[in-house]
């Protein structure tokens, strides 16, 4: 009987040929698996051996029983990089002078790290300045300002909270310029890593929120680090600017400054944004005049009680619980306002 | 006549599964290079992230974590308790028990101490009727909801409508995260504020032990089963997902353990509560709310935040869950289909959706036809011997073939099996499974396809072990 085939002769020897090639991929995959497992047990198992020979070195010259040179002594040339790792390790961990003795026993072994900060992968030359940055930022002071200017948004991260943490306003400048890069970073997080800077830096910091040709969100990572730095002489400029800009993330992280470091005199450039279109900017405002403003707003924030927006109501409550106005507050959770849950929370909350 | 119109029919099939059989592979092998090139970067990008020093600045984002839960009494105390030791900074935990009809909520109160307390919602999602929010007095951001029965979307949504913080983290409550995981999951939160969902991976609990809710050994499951899904899973996460993430085209973030920002997910309407795939729909939904509205969006995979999860040990409670998935996917593709092949969603719309349309979602049907037309070709003696072997050679050769490459990804990036007999166990799965499990899944596949055109919505019930009481190996 005739055989069903859709496909001449070539077509087999096409799938036989690719059954093969495929079968060869296989081959290979498993052999690369293979191999990356057994690199990967050799490694797990180097390392254990030259911890339980390091670690023991290292507590001892932490507690001033053994000298330096009895640790360099066990460091062979290929194990450079792992004492490194192994150092980076307790760098972060420990402070102090214990920290000094592990950031002094790493110095010679930098200048090979300090190579790769060159290499043509992003990844090796962020990972060598992460290296730098926790064991010897001022020695390859340099090598950060380079990484500043890489291409990869990784390595100039990385430079940046180094130098960050250095604290040094000549860097704080530097850093700032290249701050617009990071736009679509979050503004918390980017305000966390220039707080490190640390209150020298305010006076910059401050140019830089006023500086109307950087980007709305640079501009609001700078309201934020002031806020955290509780920069109290930001407060003008930020209820000066509140008048002016429309930015909602901008508008909110002045907001959050006000709330700081604010004061009565900033109340009326915050009063004016009760009735902003956008939710997120009223709920803060209202926050905002709970925590600076007079008796007078009691009435403001009791009138936010019935905005439409349940996050205004929520932060409208909370303004009220802020400013002890637990007798209305009462008088809310007991009546059938859209706001009597989050009323009965706070009360709740209160007593418990 | 009738014989040749026969003929024709067989060739026409043959054709069909054949190019089926070469698309799918080639797009299978296609993610497994691009999640090659993407995992090796991505390992040695992690070696420069301190992420206990992340958790520590407090620079990270606070986090609402929904788990609802329906009649899991066996795991929801622990899996509980694994939530409340998380390494974050700011965080809370929601419980919705969705009308349980076990001991679910009095297991949470005994353990908890819960008191009733009221919560005002931050948004209002329609949902079945809450019956009382509880507070922990010990545990200060433990809220449990009790709400009537609407099935898991709902229990999200209502959950959703507690969250305040800006992330929220849908966990399933019989799934365990590993401590770091909501830091590492976050990370793309704050690296680009276009991110509105991101997902980790998911892997098998079967197997491996647990104490108080935290690792103690991970190991390969006893039942083959089991093991076969190990294979299954490390394949879609490491080859699939990564892949698809690495042309932005992320269709499915796992329901079992996903971030995303709170306000977007509202604005677009929360969950779907008619479906049960729900985890791809919003997904989906996302990507056209965004597009739609032309917000600049990014949905991520990240392949280090682990969930673990049970998977199902006996076949009958497998065949239910594919057929649950196969019936949200169909439901997905189908509700969405305007996408389907439209530039203006992108590699969504060119290529990830066509790939789940054709491929994942028509496959197994096609993949059916095939193995009905080989029987017939061969009960009728018309098959060509050379071509039924070689073609089912490449089958094999093929399935092997990206089996091992997501083994070797494994191995190249997080080596979480470090028994090298399970790592060996796992290459011999990777050639068994192509000798009835692959078919077994089509079939459920097949007939999740139906039952979707049937419109059978149920979910099906599974038991629970508890994670502390798993099959430890001797």
């Amino acid at each position: 009987m005739e055989t069903v085939s859709p496909f001449s002769d070539r077509t087999l020897q096409l799938v036989v040929l690719v059954t093969f090639v495929i079968l060869g991929c296989a081959l290979v995959f498993t052999f690369v698996a293979g191999w990356l497992r057994t690199r990967n047990i050799r490694e797990d198992r180097r390392w254990t051996y030259l911890e339980h020979i390091w670690e023991p070195i290292l507590f001892a010259i932490l507690t001033g029983e053994r000298r330096e040179r009895e640790i360099y002594a066990r460091v062979l040339r290929k194990d450079r990089r792992r004492f490194v790792t192994f150092l980076i390790r307790y760098a972060r961990q420990l402070k102090g002078v214990e920290q000094d003795t592990v950031l002094r026993l790493a110095a010679p072994y930098l200048e090979g790290i300090a190579e790769d900060v060159r290499h043509r992968s992003p990844e090796v030359r962020a990972s060598a300045l992460q290296a730098l940055g926790e064991l010897s930022v001022t020695e390859y002071h340099a090598e950060f300002l380079h990484g500043l200017k890489d291409p990869s948004l990784l390595v100039t991260m990385i430079a940046i909270q180094a130098l960050a943490r250095h604290g040094d306003p000549d860097d704080a400048k530097k850093v700032l310029q290249v701050l617009d890069r990071f736009q679509h970073w979050n503004i918390g997080h980017l305000s966390t890593i220039l707080a490190s800077m640390g209150q020298t830096c305010a006076p910059i910091l401050r140019a830089a929120l006023t500086d109307s040709t950087r980007p709305p969100r640079i501009r609001a990572v700078m309201a934020r680090t002031l806020a955290s730095l509780t920069d109290v002489g930001a407060a003008d400029v930020g209820s000066q600017m509140l008048q002016s800009e429309s930015d909602t993330d901008l508008v909110v992280a002045l907001l959050a400054l006000i709330e700081k470091v604010g004061g009565p005199e900033q109340l009326p450039a915050v009063r004016g944004l009760l009735h902003s279109p956008d939710h997120a900017v009223r709920a803060l405002a209202v926050t905002t005049l709970a925590r600076i403003g007079t008796a007078e707003d009691a009435g403001y924030i009791r009138a936010a009680l019935d905005d439409g927006s349940n996050w205004v109501l929520l932060h409208a409550v909370r303004g009220l619980e802020e400013m002890g106005a637990t007798n209305l507050l009462t008088e809310v959770a007991d009546s059938e306002h859209a706001g009597a849950i989050a009323a009965r929370e706070v009360l709740w909350r209160e007593q418990a | 006549m009738m014989r040749d119109v026969g003929v024709i029919l067989l060739i026409g099939v043959n054709v069909l599964v054949l190019t089926y059989f070469v698309v799918l592979n080639s797009t299978y092998l296609f993610t497994s290079i691009t999640a090659f090139r993407s995992l090796r970067r991505y390992s040695r990008r992690l070696k420069t992230v301190n992420v206990v020093q992340l958790i520590r600045s407090g620079a990270a984002l606070p986090v609402t974590l929904v788990a609802p839960a329906h009649n899991e009494e066996a795991t929801c105390v622990d899996a509980a308790r694994a939530l409340l030791t998380l390494d974050y900074p700011e965080y809370e935990v929601v419980i919705v028990n969705d009308g349980s009809t076990d001991a679910t909520l009095e297991r949470l109160i005994e353990a908890f101490a819960l008191e009733k307390a009221p919560r005002f919602p931050s948004s209002d999602l329609p949902t079945a009727p809450v019956r009382a929010t509880y507070r922990s007095p010990h545990y200060r951001n433990l809220w449990v909801l009790d709400k009537e029965n609407g099935k898991k979307a709902d229990a999200i949504n209502a959950g959703l409508n507690l969250v305040r913080t800006p992330l929220f983290c849908v966990i399933d409550s019989d799934s365990l995260l590993e401590p770091q995981a909501l830091m590492r999951v976050s990370r793309p939160f704050l690296e680009d504020v276009r991110t509105v969902a991101a997902g980790g991976i998911i892997r098998i609990a079967n197997g491996t032990t647990f104490e108080k809710g935290r690792i103690q050994d991970v190991r390969l499951p006893r039942n083959l089963l089991a093991r076969f899904q190990v294979l299954e899973y490390l394949r879609t996460f490491h080859s699939g997902r990564l892949g698809w993430a690495e042309v932005n085209a992320t269709m499915i973030i796992s329901g079992a353990f996903g971030l995303f920002r709170r306000s977007v997910v509202v604005e677009a309407g929360g969950f779907a509560t008619n479906t049960v795939g729900e985890d791809m729909e919003l997904v989906v939904r996302l990507h056209r709310y965004c597009h739609d509205n032309g917000i600049p969006y990014r949905i991520v995979y990240i392949p280090d935040p682990v969930a673990w999860t049970e998977c199902p040990e006996t076949i009958r409670t497998l065949a239910r869950q594919r057929d649950r998935w196969q019936r949200g996917l169909v439901d997905t593709l189908t509700r969405h289909r305007r996408m389907l092949l439209r530039p203006r969603y992108g590699t969504v719309g060119l290529l990830s959706y066509p790939y789940f349309y054709f491929l994942e979602m028509i496959g197994p049907v096609i993949e059916g036809a095939g193995y009905v037309a080989f029987a017939v070709t061969i009960f009728l003696g018309l098959a060509s011997w050379p071509y039924v072997a070689a073609f089912l050679a490449l089958a094999v050769v093929f399935g092997v073939a990206l089996s091992v490459a997501a083994l070797g990804l494994e191995e190249l990036s997080f080596r979480r099996y470090k028994r090298t007999g399970d790592m060996i166990r796992l290459f011999w799965l990777a050639v068994a499974e192509n000798f009835g499990y692959r078919q077994l899944n089509s079939w459920w596949r097949i007939r999740g396809m139906w039952s979707a055109l049937r419109g059978k919505t149920a979910w099906g019930e599974q038991t629970r072990k508890g994670f502390d009481r798993q099959d430890s190996t001797p």
